[in-house]
């Protein structure tokens, strides 16, 4: 801790003349305090994945199901933990294996599509929940990529049949967009991904299935809404939450796609500056929010899970902040991600910083702090990192047919100015 | 009826002896699996509805309707509707944590049959052996005796049933074989016609026969 104390110092120093926007590279001591936190975030994965099945819990309070959309992020974090030497070479290969392995023999499904929540031990379909498309995106993309670095091997052939298997024309269930699950009990939800938010992953993905695609014309299907905030005109999601900027970009390098004019990655980044500055707008309401202190995204809470977010969207806040918001959006603005969690650390460490890294939340104002770990949380912070310092998921993720295919299909052109050089 | 049975304890030590060992069998299976049955199901049931399980489950249930909520916004359905949405996935994680349980019991229960489906084997070969051996025997022997080989007698191991049957028939077997070789005898060693009638009379007089 003292150690991470004195990095902290050294770096505030080049960190005051970082930009907000084509941040140098990170410095030495910057990246050592990133690689901190991501490993010991990281090891969320290690104590919460099921040895047998690979099957990542969902968070880790006692009895919770496995998520499939934290099992996705697992397989990606294997891999980065394998590149930084955390786990050995054999550690992660196998760990990726058995998991695809469960996916592929033992996860209950629906046409491909996994059930939101797995029995730990089974995979057997838990809590009555629904065949999730979303999160079957996140678990399949997780799985692709792993395919992809663990090329030629057993590895990547289990994640092209678990690809292949998932039936993306049946879930739009004969409507123009994608439905958002479906249930043995009800059928389909009623709810279609119908907005801006995380479901470019999931369109990608469907408009780039080699066996069940959807038309390309569905890209242009759901809505973008657009609205100004500060002076930055965004297309904004309903919650307005930071992870619904994050997670397809998690995956997908937006820097150099352009959707008729439309910058993804801009726009995250427009919107994460805006988050900040709507935290900043009320601080003198919440302690909580600072200068430092801001990334409002879906989370616990004082009162449970919230869908937290800010202007523009539907903005629900109540100073309840997660760490995973800020460090998340650090590809879109690292000198404001790296204050934050070095505020974070800094100031609250002793109650907000475990074994596992940040715990999931906390509200200075109501003295609440998160006594757990979520794992898609954990994921994306792990994923974003590693972004940030090595783009090292998006170099084999954007090297996969499907999703060199979707960005030919939905005609998505190379961006005309340059993206922002913000890592090395 | 001619042949109705008047009492049904004819040999009480043997028939006791067999009553005992079947219940023993039984009492084995039956306990074993009701054991099975009662402790896998009341003790998992006791450890997935203790106080700090049910209290995880309620904040689990809270927790993915507050998912749902954030994902579907549906958060302004008002407290009553989400007091039933809750309840109902409650009941719902009540319902797979039993089929859990039972289905958990069920294969505990296959692999408990096994070794009971090999004890109950190995206990019906053993009592009907220990019947069944002496009859196939006693049978062999009967059949070599009929073939009028008077030397052949009954040998039964130690804890066969039926050593009483088979003392019987080497008893019969001995008094033939001595009789009739004792006749062979008289046949060998007596030239006169009237002293071999009245030693052989004397002989066969001592059988009782159906036939004059």
């Amino acid at each position: 801790m003292i150690r991470l104390l004195i990095l902290l110092g050294c770096a505030s120093v080049l960190l005051s003349a970082s930009p907000v926007h084509g941040a140098p590279d990170p410095s030495f001591e910057d990246e050592q305090f990133l690689r901190r936190i991501q490993k010991d975030t990281f090891r969320y994965f290690i104590n919460f994945s099921d040895p047998d099945t690979g099957l990542t819990h969902d968070s880790s309070q006692r009895s919770s199901p496995c998520s499939i959309a934290a099992t996705g992020f697992s397989l990606v974090a294997w891999v980065i933990g394998q590149e930084q030497g955390w786990i050995s070479y054999r550690e992660a290969y196998d760990r990726v294996l058995l998991t695809l392995e469960t996916l592929d023999r033992k996860a209950q499904h629906r046409n491909g599509f996994f059930y939101h929540f797995l029995d730990p031990k089974t995979g057997r379909r838990a809590w009555g929940s629904e065949a999730s498309s979303i999160d079957t995106a996140l678990l399949v993309a997780g799985a692709l990529f792993a395919g992809e670095y663990y090329k030629g091997t057993p590895v990547e052939k289990l994640a092209k049949k678990i690809y292949r298997r998932v039936n993306w024309e049946w879930m739009r269930n004969g409507s123009d967009l994608v439905c958002m699950g479906w249930k043995p009990e009800s059928g389909f939800l009623p709810y279609y991904w119908d907005s801006y938010n995380e479901l470019m992953i999931l369109q990608a993905l469907a408009i780039g299935s080699p066996t069940f695609p959807v038309p390309a014309e569905a890209w242009n299907q759901w809505n973008r809404f657009e609205e100004e905030y500060n002076g930055k005109q965004i297309i904004y999601s309903h919650s307005g939450s930071l992870f619904t900027y994050q997670y397809a970009q998690a995956f997908i390098d937006f820097r150099e796609l352009n959707d008729a004019g439309v910058n993804y990655f801009e726009n995250s980044r427009l919107a994460t500056i805006a988050n900040r500055e709507f935290c900043i707008e009320h601080a003198e309401k919440f302690r909580t929010y600072s200068q430092s202190s801001w990334g409002l995204t879906a989370s616990l809470g004082p009162f449970g899970y919230k869908a937290y977010g800010a202007l523009p969207g539907q903005a629900l806040h109540d100073g309840t902040l997660a760490p995973s918001g800020s460090a998340a959006s650090i590809v879109f603005t690292p000198s404001e991600s790296i204050a934050a969690l070095k505020f974070f650390y800094s100031a609250y460490a002793e109650k907000l910083y475990g074994e596992y890294g940040f715990k999931d939340a906390f509200n200075v104002d109501r003295d609440w702090w998160a006594p757990e770990y979520l794992g898609i949380d954990q994921g994306i912070t792990v994923m974003m990192i590693e972004n940030y310092l090595t783009e090292g998921v998006w170099r084999h993720f954007m090297n996969l047919a499907p999703i060199q295919k979707w960005a030919e299909l939905c005609k998505l052109q190379e961006r005309k100015e340059p993206a922002p050089a913000f890592a090395g | 009826m001619k042949n109705r049975r008047k009492h049904f304890l004819i040999d009480r030590p043997l028939q006791f002896r067999y009553m005992a060992w079947i219940l023993l069998i039984l009492l084995t299976v039956t306990g074993a699996l009701f054991a099975s049955l009662y402790y896998g199901v009341w003790g998992q049931a006791v450890k997935e509805f203790s106080d700090e399980s049910v209290r995880n489950m309620l904040s689990l249930t809270s927790r993915l309707e507050d998912y749902d909520a954030a994902r579907y916004q549906t958060s302004q359905e008002g407290p009553r509707l989400a007091f039933v949405k809750d309840t109902e996935r409650f009941s719902e994680r009540e319902r797979e944590i039993i089929q859990t349980i039972l289905n958990r019991s069920h294969q505990r229960l296959l692999v408990l049959i096994l070794p009971l489906i090999v004890l109950i084997g190995w206990g019906t070969v053993f009592l009907s052996h220990k019947i069944a051996g002496p009859i196939y025997h006693v049978n062999r022997i009967l059949r070599q005796a009929a073939g009028k080989d008077l030397t052949a007698r009954v040998h039964l191991r130690k804890h066969d049933e039926a050593q009483n049957l088979a003392d019987s028939f080497n008893e019969l077997a001995g008094a033939l074989d001595r009789s009739v070789s004792r006749m062979k005898k008289i046949v060998r060693d007596t030239d006169q016609p009237a002293r071999l009638k009245e030693e052989l009379s004397k002989e066969l007089e001592q059988f009782k026969t159906t036939g004059h």
